[in-house]
């Protein structure tokens, strides 16, 4: 059970819609975290333009009120009494200037008021004064204040400087790497991923069917051409390529048809004409001559006749005919064996598959000695297989059987007397139902032709 | 009445529109005891007809004026019932289905044996006119009912009354054929088999014969007792048959 969801899910991401799904999924997460993270960066940028923006305040503020009355200012500085502003105790030196503050401050005060600011640690602001904390309630714990230094020229040329505090902003916290904030990106992505995916490997699976269909069939539906753009183009371009091969074959076959048919004529004359032959033994072997002829003859429009499938469609016991193909040619002395069956029906062309499987039989009574029919389903297909006790063929060599003309080593017993497209015609009729032909060797033996077709 | 065959010489009309055959053929049948007619197309044909009492035509069917199937057809519709061979080149347009619907009797395909188209000739001419019900009857219908089966007389094939095909061997459509010929009449293992007639009460074979038959016929619901034993005497198709 494991390893067949562990199989499904490695079908999955080979797939390309696995694959879009991955890269849409990672891209768009890495794409929103980045985008997060510049947000983030600009958000603290702010915070800490918004503190500075209030020393500035603060200091203009106490700037203004020192230009307006020094003394009454300056004294209420030194006695604590304005909240937020005092003097700066003696013997600080800014080791760390805040050159944002300062570049703020000279926009402020012009360029001629020099300033020196900075951020320094709490107690500085406070050194003077102390038990400040011991008369509040409940702020043990609570955050110090922010305290800055700033220093300047003012406008009468005067260098001031005073101790700043405020209470500290509160920095809100991160939400970036808040799970909920990572699951929503996360499922968002995975979700348009998954409709993507869908989106465009749609039209490739129908292409893939259609080539597919055309793998199988000889006459095969056109794919609709629907879809974007390039997508239509694609399955127009198929279409005109299945035509073409369909066009090619049908020319190739109807030649092959032409000739076949033309030589019927000449062929019924010279049979006609042989029965006025008076040497016997002459006669014997003209007629074998003939006969090899007229075969070729006949099996060639087969082929012909085979690709073009016009037969109807029919819904046939399949036993039925299995049976009554062994018996028919047990009739005529062939060793031929219908051995299990598979019930039921199946839909398929019958003369079609009639002739097909006659072929196989042929074929094996002629090269391998005997035919045992049998049939079995398997995994939604019937299969009917025709074994023989012969010598089988040699592995490399049973693709090639299939092309016409092939015939069988000439070392085989029967070898080189059929006319080498027996078993072209029987694949070119299982297409015509949609079935395919192969052959193996058996284990302990012989050949297996198996017709593979829908159950 | 197949008694009544006339007494003088069947007249057979051979048409064909390459001399050479035409020639061989009508040669090839002069060794036999027949009245030899021959016409190169479809116009000689008609003369022919118009001109003698014809029995039997061997009728290729591409001819220079006119097809042979549409000739077929027209005799039928006319009422005539000369019996029709026809003669045709394999993978022409028509087949062999197409060909008996249009209601020849039989049907040959080029090259063939000149003794098989003796034989042919010589079996039409001896079921003869005299049997025309049948005749006519074979012509031109293409389905035998019986019970809730339907045999296909062309394809050779057993529908089911859900249209599943059900084949049959030669040997069992031989056998049902008979049956169909003559419903709801005793027939002996003679009639049943009168290929092996010699030996036919002896055969063993036909008693396996009828009972994988009636098998396949006990397929269907109300098939299983068609065919009937009557011990002693052979075995009744215990149904009517009707045509179309």
């Amino acid at each position: 059970m494991i390893r067949r969801v562990g199989g499904r899910v490695r079908t999955f991401f080979r797939s390309m819609a696995g694959q879009i799904f991955v890269i849409l999924t990672l891209g768009m997460t890495i794409a929103a975290i980045i985008a997060l993270l510049v947000a983030e960066q600009t958000r603290r940028h702010d915070f800490e333009r918004v503190r500075r923006q209030r020393v500035v305040a603060s200091a203009a503020d106490i700037a203004d009120r020192l230009r307006r009355d020094p003394a009454r200012i300056e004294s209420m500085m030194a006695d604590h009494s304005i909240m937020g502003a005092a003097p700066v105790p003696p013997g600080i030196s800014l080791t760390e200037p805040d050159t944002a503050l300062q570049q703020s401050l000279v926009e402020r005060f012009g360029p001629r008021s020099q300033p020196e600011a900075g951020e320094v640690p709490t107690g500085l602001c406070f050194a003077t004064y102390t038990g400040r904390w011991e008369r509040a309630a409940g702020l043990v714990d609570a955050p110090r204040p922010d305290c800055w230094i700033v220093r300047f020229t003012d406008h009468a040329g005067q260098r001031r400087e005073m101790a700043l505090s405020f209470p500290r902003l509160a920095k809100p916290p991160s939400t970036i790497f808040n799970p909920l904030y990572l699951l929503v990106i996360v499922a968002a992505s995975a979700g348009l991923a998954i409709f993507v995916a869908r989106f465009v490997s749609k039209p490739l699976r129908r292409l893939e069917q259609a080539a597919e269909a055309f793998s199988v069939s000889l006459d095969p539906e056109e794919i609709p051409e629907r879809g974007p753009e390039e997508v239509r183009a694609a399955l127009s371009t198929f279409n005109l390529m299945q035509r073409r091969a369909r066009a090619g074959f049908a020319e190739r076959t109807q030649l092959l048809a032409a000739i076949s048919h033309d030589i019927q004529t000449p062929l019924t004359r010279l049979r006609l004409r042989l029965e006025l032959v008076e040497n016997e033994e002459l006669r014997a072997r003209l007629l074998a001559d003939h006969e090899a002829m007229q075969r070729l003859v006949r099996e060639g429009l087969d082929l012909a006749s085979s690709t073009e499938a016009r037969e109807e469609w029919s819904v046939l016991d399949i036993d039925s005919l299995l049976a009554s193909m062994a018996e028919d040619a047990e009739e005529l002395g062939a060793p031929v064996r219908f051995l299990t069956g598979c019930g039921g029906t199946v839909r398929v062309k019958p003369n079609a598959l009639t002739r097909c499987i006659a072929n196989l039989v042929d074929n094996a009574v002629r090269y391998g000695g005997s035919a045992d029919i049998s049939c079995a389903r398997a995994g939604g297909r019937v299969l009917i297989h025709i074994r023989d006790r012969g010598p089988g063929i040699p592995a490399d060599r049973l693709d090639q059987m299939f092309e016409p003309f092939t015939r069988g080593a000439t070392s085989q017993p029967g070898g080189r007397t059929g006319t080498g497209i027996g078993l072209t015609i029987a694949r070119s009729l299982a297409m015509s139902f949609e079935a395919s032909v192969r052959l193996h060797n058996a284990d302990d033996g012989g050949l297996i032709a198996t017709i593979d077709m829908k159950a | 009445m197949p008694d009544t065959v006339p007494a003088r010489a069947a007249t057979v009309l051979v048409v064909d529109d390459d001399a050479d055959i035409r020639e061989l053929i009508v040669g090839q049948l002069a060794q036999e005891n027949y009245r030899l007619l021959s016409a190169a197309n479809l116009g000689e044909l008609r003369q022919m007809l118009r001109d003698h009492p014809v029995d039997l035509i061997v009728l290729d069917l591409n001819l220079p004026d006119g097809d042979g199937l549409s000739l077929c057809r027209e005799l039928r519709g006319e009422g005539s019932d000369v019996q029709i061979i026809m003669v045709t080149a394999r993978g022409s347009a028509i087949d062999r289905v197409l060909g008996l619907e249009l209601g020849a009797d039989d049907y040959l395909t080029k090259p063939f044996e000149p003794r098989e188209l003796l034989v042919r000739i010589r079996n039409l001419l001896r079921r003869g006119r005299g049997d025309t019900g049948t005749q006519g009857r074979a012509s031109t219908m293409r389905y035998a009912h019986f019970g809730p089966w339907r045999l296909d007389l062309v394809q050779r094939r057993l529908i089911a009354p859900d249209d599943r095909l059900v084949m049959l061997s030669s040997a069992e459509y031989r056998l049902l054929c008979h049956f169909i010929e003559q419903p709801n009449i005793v027939l002996g293992r003679e009639a049943l088999l009168p290929e092996r007639r010699a030996t036919a009460a002896f055969d063993r074979s036909i008693d396996l014969q009828i009972s994988r038959l009636r098998q396949k016929l006990a397929d269907v619901a109300g098939g299983s007792e068609l065919i009937l034993t009557v011990r002693g005497e052979g075995y009744v198709l215990a149904s009517a048959v009707d045509y179309s």
